[in-house]
């Protein structure tokens, strides 16, 4: 009896997390399923959820597009270079403030948080004009400087705290070895924060990837722009079927879905180790 | 050149003089990325661009002055606060159930509870344009949640084209794409209070009401004062989502200050007087930070 009662509850509470996690995944179910669908029942009336006839029509639309393509491997280079750009000043800055007597240590940390609520849009008109000025309108390296330059402060602040977490003593006996700081940084203690170091390459690469607005300003075409705004220019366009649109979003996801699926725990220590901590 | 090395002598004893070179190249950057173009709008928030010469010609505060008469400034102002306000307490609405469901002990494992918390995250990796996109198929006219409209109320809502309906529709959007990153601050916050201060409380013959309002909301008033605020600053500007929603209509009803910003600087080349707008939101904003970093201070010092 006391059996049947305990397999009845857990019945009930499995029923209610999985109610609850499908209500708020629905979006994104919904539209994978979408683009499996054949473009004639996609706003068949009253709408249904499952295909009626799988079908791979919006993937071969969208792989068939070279622009396409190309809007994906312009996201990936950006924000693969992004990333490996605030690793390598994150660790600098980081273990900087970690290990050295600096002046006005405290202001430039508070600066350092400051500077991770920037609001970035107030300066859309001046990266445009810059970027002009300079020759460096569409054209991969002023993204790749934009989006460092707003996920270093993150990047220094929680390489900080895996550096201070690490005994100093350890570089020490490096040190006197005739190990230089720079060598005894790349060779003991960052594989030491290597939790740090993949959190912050997978939080820039998560972030660049998904930036819109410095993608739209700063590019012209499909030349150099990576696939958010691929994404977006979907909205209004009326020639792109349904089932295409969520193909190429559902495609957009899965470099992000293969980092956060291995790299979920390294994410979350971003996340909470960050100023509010 | 021996005050130059008087001064290094000096700088020598306090300081570790292989530390400028770490922090140095970093510092540099941010200077170049941020601090830099951030200076530029200032001057040229005192000027006016002449498009025909391309030049700028100084006109002191005019710019602010015309600024506070616009009336489409202040619209977008109001927008951008009802938008802001509104997402910070579905945030907080969303992330404190969350987190507070993800903190309780009676999981039936932490593999399930992993699991579930994996699940409740995931909203957070799409991006504003995957969000616009998957949310724009269920609010489009033939999509399911006009079905549902229709079904309940009688009546087909246009999510997006009904001018009382559009901000807040694309108001859940953006809740839904950013309450995972808020719902786990606060699970950390939550994790990290100590046990034992529910477990005394428990033998004084507390209920769990009276604990969590009397341990729980005292010990995370800072941090959600903290996440309050950096919700604010990140909605207050936002730009993507709702630009590639709705662009800002119908009839300007999602006509945010970000939108103002963009179509007076960018679209109709009005330098001097986006800038203006500029200068105010970076005013407007550092209230904000200044705020967040003094609650910050005091956290640290606790």
């Amino acid at each position: 009896m006391r059996a049947t009662k305990k397999v009845y509850r857990s019945f009930l509470v499995y029923g209610a997390l999985g109610a609850v996690g499908f209500l708020f995944l629905f979006p994104g179910i919904y539209g994978v399923l979408v683009s499996f669908k054949l473009n004639r029942e996609i706003f068949i009336w009253p709408p249904a959820i499952l295909p009626r006839l799988w079908s791979l029509e919006g993937y071969v639309e969208i792989l068939s597009q070279p622009k396409y393509i190309r809007y994906f491997f312009n996201a990936f280079l950006i924000s693969t270079f992004t990333s490996f750009v605030c690793v390598i000043l994150g660790s600098l800055g980081g273990y900087g403030i970690s290990r050295f007597r600096i002046p006005a240590k405290g202001i430039l940390m508070l600066g350092i948080i400051a500077l991770m609520m920037f609001p970035g849009p107030i300066l859309m008109i001046p990266y445009v004009r810059l970027s002009k000025a300079l020759h460096l309108y569409d054209t991969y390296l002023a993204l790749v400087m934009v989006n460092s330059g707003f996920s270093l402060p993150i990047a220094i602040w929680l390489l900080k705290t895996f550096f201070d977490s690490i005994p100093p003593a350890i570089e020490e006996a490096a040190l006197i070895d005739g190990c230089t700081r720079l060598k005894a940084l790349i060779y003991v203690i960052g594989p030491l924060a290597r939790a740090g170091v993949i959190a912050i390459f997978a939080f820039a690469f998560l972030r660049t990837w998904n930036e819109f607005m410095f993608a739209m300003i700063l590019t012209k075409g499909p030349e150099r722009a990576p696939i958010s705004v691929g994404l977006a220019s979907f909205f209004t366009s009326y020639n792109v079927h349904w089932n295409a649109i969520m193909a190429t979003t559902g495609l957009s996801i899965i470099p992000l879905m293969i980092i956060f699926i291995f790299l979920q725990r390294y994410i979350i220590s971003g996340i909470t180790g960050g100023a509010v901590k | 050149m021996s005050l130059f090395r008087s001064l290094v002598r000096r700088y020598k004893e306090k300081y570790d003089l292989v530390g400028i070179l770490f922090i140095g190249p970093p510092i540099i950057y941010l200077f170049l990325i941020i601090i830099y173009p951030l200076i530029t709008i200032f001057p040229a928030s005192f000027q006016e661009y002449v498009p025909s010469s391309q030049s700028f010609v100084f006109v002191g505060l005019k710019q602010f002055q015309r600024l506070f008469a616009d009336k489409l400034f202040w619209l977008s102002i109001k927008t951008t606060f009802v938008f802001a306000g509104f997402t910070v307490i579905l945030h907080l609405l969303l992330a404190w159930a969350l987190a507070l469901l993800l903190n309780t002990r009676w999981w039936p494992s932490w593999r399930v509870r992993n699991l579930f918390r994996a699940v409740l995250l995931f909203p957070w990796i799409f991006s504003p344009a995957a969000c616009a996109l998957l949310w724009g198929i269920l609010y489009h006219p033939r999509g399911f949640l006009s079905y549902f409209s229709q079904q309940l109320l009688h009546t087909r809502i246009g999510f997006l084209s009904d001018p009382k309906v559009a901000l807040w529709s694309v108001l859940l959007v953006n809740g839904w794409n950013w309450y995972p990153f808020y719902m786990i601050i606060l699970l950390g916050g939550l994790q990290s209070i100590d046990r034992s201060l529910y477990e005394s409380s428990e033998i004084d013959g507390a209920n769990r009401f009276q604990s969590f309002f009397h341990i729980t909301l005292p010990l995370m008033t800072p941090l959600m004062m903290m996440i309050v605020i950096i919700d604010f600053i990140g909605t207050f500007i936002v730009f993507d989502l709702v630009w590639i929603m709705t662009k800002g209509g119908p009839l300007r009803t999602t006509y945010l200050i970000s939108f103002f910003l963009y179509e007076k600087g960018l679209m109709t080349y009005k330098l001097g007087y986006a800038s203006a707008v500029s200068v105010f939101m970076a005013l407007f904003l550092s209230a904000f930070v200044a705020v967040y970093l003094i609650l910050y201070l005091r956290r640290s010092k606790v």
